[in-house]
């Protein structure tokens, strides 16, 4: 895959990510540990960034560990840029529930399929995922206390986050355990869908 | 490629510890404390300190039951570093199920600890925060309630201490083997263990103003050991980390103390206090240090490769780091 198809494949990505944002009310954990582990334990406690730092990590962990580090700077880096620029533009917290859900569905397919991904696209696919969901926690942390030690602590959740679970992952390739990889990519595809069919039922279905 | 990543990474450590610094300057965690005393059936002696500096203190103001009478007026006075006010209350019911707010809460970083000691002996102790700003007091404490508070307070003391993490983190830049990170980690614990026990009993007293300068120092000292280490040199801290981790670690001790003695506990408290508190600092120090060996070890297995000068950035983050708060604390304290 060309260099050119993955950029186009990623920024189409974004789009429909950016196109399916909606306001939604502000939050964040509350650790009682002040804002920079508020911060840090966002990615942990949010399912959405938590099932997709897991997927690209798995989808990483079949390429081995070059394919690891060079998901875990595109995601971080991604992220970090999304975080500071929606903590410094935003005027509301925004959401993209149905795009979430595909982003889990497409990425626990690919694991659960073992999909080849070059290198190259997931690097750009990575940097576009870490920018809209750095957008996303960037604007949340901006209206729930307004505090940059928040986005702080969110960027050093996400990079321990993937180091950790891309290191994880490549070990039990590495050991021929590929298996719980494809295993743990069924789980996130099943609660993507799951995601996906409620939002469109509570788009389609009139309320009452 | 390894290379520009390993550049890349090292760079935001850089930007993120200097974007930290200034906010980590000063390790405070001063909590303000609420004591109710029953002194008979109906009555209570109250005791509200709140963390002053000079004559200015925190507004932070109790709010007692509406159906609670003062006694006494308060009488309140400035000392060290504190506001304290004491007055007497009658409550009809011995403030069961009653509600006691702390106002200005919600607006304030800090915390605020609500001991009551009933007659017989029995004691709650309560943690409120800027989310939970009110207490409903309980008919029947448990010893277990008041426990968990003091743990949460070792937590949240360690983690919210940036200056005691990066001494451990500067010690772990140090050790090279599983055995020598035992050993020093536990001599570690077991020195600031010895020094917070001995200050929390109020048998040793260190100045605030000297043992901030004192910790500063200590993270300042352990900059050029990692860079030496790095070098292959040798020297009693690289070759026998535990002994500068006890040696300092009885500094730390005291600075740990200081999130137990500005509560002004009475004795009979402490031993479950300390106890509680310093096992919540062992869970904190403990869940740190193994963060930071997995995201190690996870570095190790993705190939980063560590050129000399991205190698070398831990010691100088650690350095910098350490001559900032000894020069800020310095300058604070003349």
């Amino acid at each position: 895959m060309s260099a050119r198809t993955s950029f186009g494949m990623a920024i189409t990505a974004f789009g429909a990510i950016l196109c399916a944002v909606q306001p939604a009310s502000a939050h964040l954990v509350s650790t009682e540990l002040g804002p920079f582990y508020d911060g840090a334990a966002h990615p942990l406690v949010t399912p959405d960034d938590l099932l997709t730092i897991l997927g690209l990590a798995a989808l990483a962990a079949f390429g081995g560990p070059a394919s690891g580090r060079r998901l875990l700077v595109a995601l971080v880096v991604g992220w970090s840029v999304g975080l500071v620029l929606a903590f410094g533009l935003a005027h509301r917290e925004w959401q993209a529930p149905i795009a979430t859900a595909c982003t889990l569905l497409v990425l626990g397919v690919a694991t659960l399929l073992k999909v080849p991904v070059p290198t190259l696209l997931l690097v750009a696919v990575g940097a576009v995922i870490g920018l809209a969901r750095g957008a996303l926690n960037g604007s949340a942390a901006r209206m729930a206390d307004g505090q940059w030690l928040s986005i702080v602590g969110i960027a050093a959740g996400v990079f321990a986050l993937t180091c950790m679970s891309a290191a994880l992952g490549v070990v039990l390739e590495k050991r021929g355990w590929s298996i719980a990889l494809r295993v743990g990519g069924s789980w996130i595809a099943a609660i993507g869908l799951l995601l996906l069919g409620w939002q469109l039922r509570t788009m389609l279905v009139p309320a009452g | 490629m390894s290379v520009v990543l390993s550049r890349t990474l090292a760079l935001l450590a850089l930007v993120l510890a200097s974007a930290i610094a200034p906010r980590a300057a000063a390790h405070e965690v001063r909590p303000a404390y609420l004591e109710l005393k029953q002194t008979s059936a109906d009555t209570f002696d109250v005791v509200w300190k709140v963390p002053a500096r000079g004559d200015m203190r925190l507004g932070l103001y109790v709010r007692l039951p509406a159906d609670c009478v003062n006694l006494t007026e308060p009488q309140g006075m400035f000392t060290d570093e504190a506001f304290v006010e004491r007055w007497s209350i009658r409550h009809p019911d011995a403030l069961a199920g009653a509600t006691i707010h702390i106002d200005g809460l919600a607006t304030m970083l800090t915390d605020v600890l609500v001991r009551i000691e009933r007659l017989d002996g029995t004691v709650t102790v309560t943690q409120l925060k800027p989310t939970n700003t009110s207490l409903v007091v309980p008919a029947a404490p448990t010893w277990w309630q008041s426990a968990a508070t003091y743990l949460g307070i070792g937590i949240k003391h360690i983690l919210g201490g940036v200056d005691h993490l990066l001494f451990v983190f500067g010690l772990l830049c140090l050790v090279h083997n599983r055995w020598m990170l035992l050993k020093t980690i536990t001599a570690f614990t077991v020195a600031h263990s010895i020094t917070l026990a001995i200050a929390t009993f109020g048998y040793a007293h260190a100045p605030a103003a000297a043992l901030n300068i004192l910790i500063a120092l200590s993270i300042l000292f352990l900059g050029p050991e990692i860079v030496r280490s790095y070098r292959g040199q040798h020297s009693l801290t690289i070759d026998h980390p535990w002994i500068v981790a006890f040696a300092f670690g009885l500094l730390h001790g005291f600075g740990f103390a200081s999130g137990l003695t500005e509560l002004g506990l009475p004795r009979s408290e402490i031993p479950l206090a300390l106890l509680m508190f310093n096992v919540g600092v062992e869970i904190g120090q403990l869940g740190f240090v193994a963060i930071m060996l997995g995201v190690w070890q996870s570095l190790k297995v993705l190939g980063f490769r560590m050129e000399a000068w991205t190698a070398l950035l831990p010691a100088y983050i650690i350095g910098t780091l350490g001559a900032f708060w000894t020069i800020g604390r310095i300058v604070a304290a003349f």
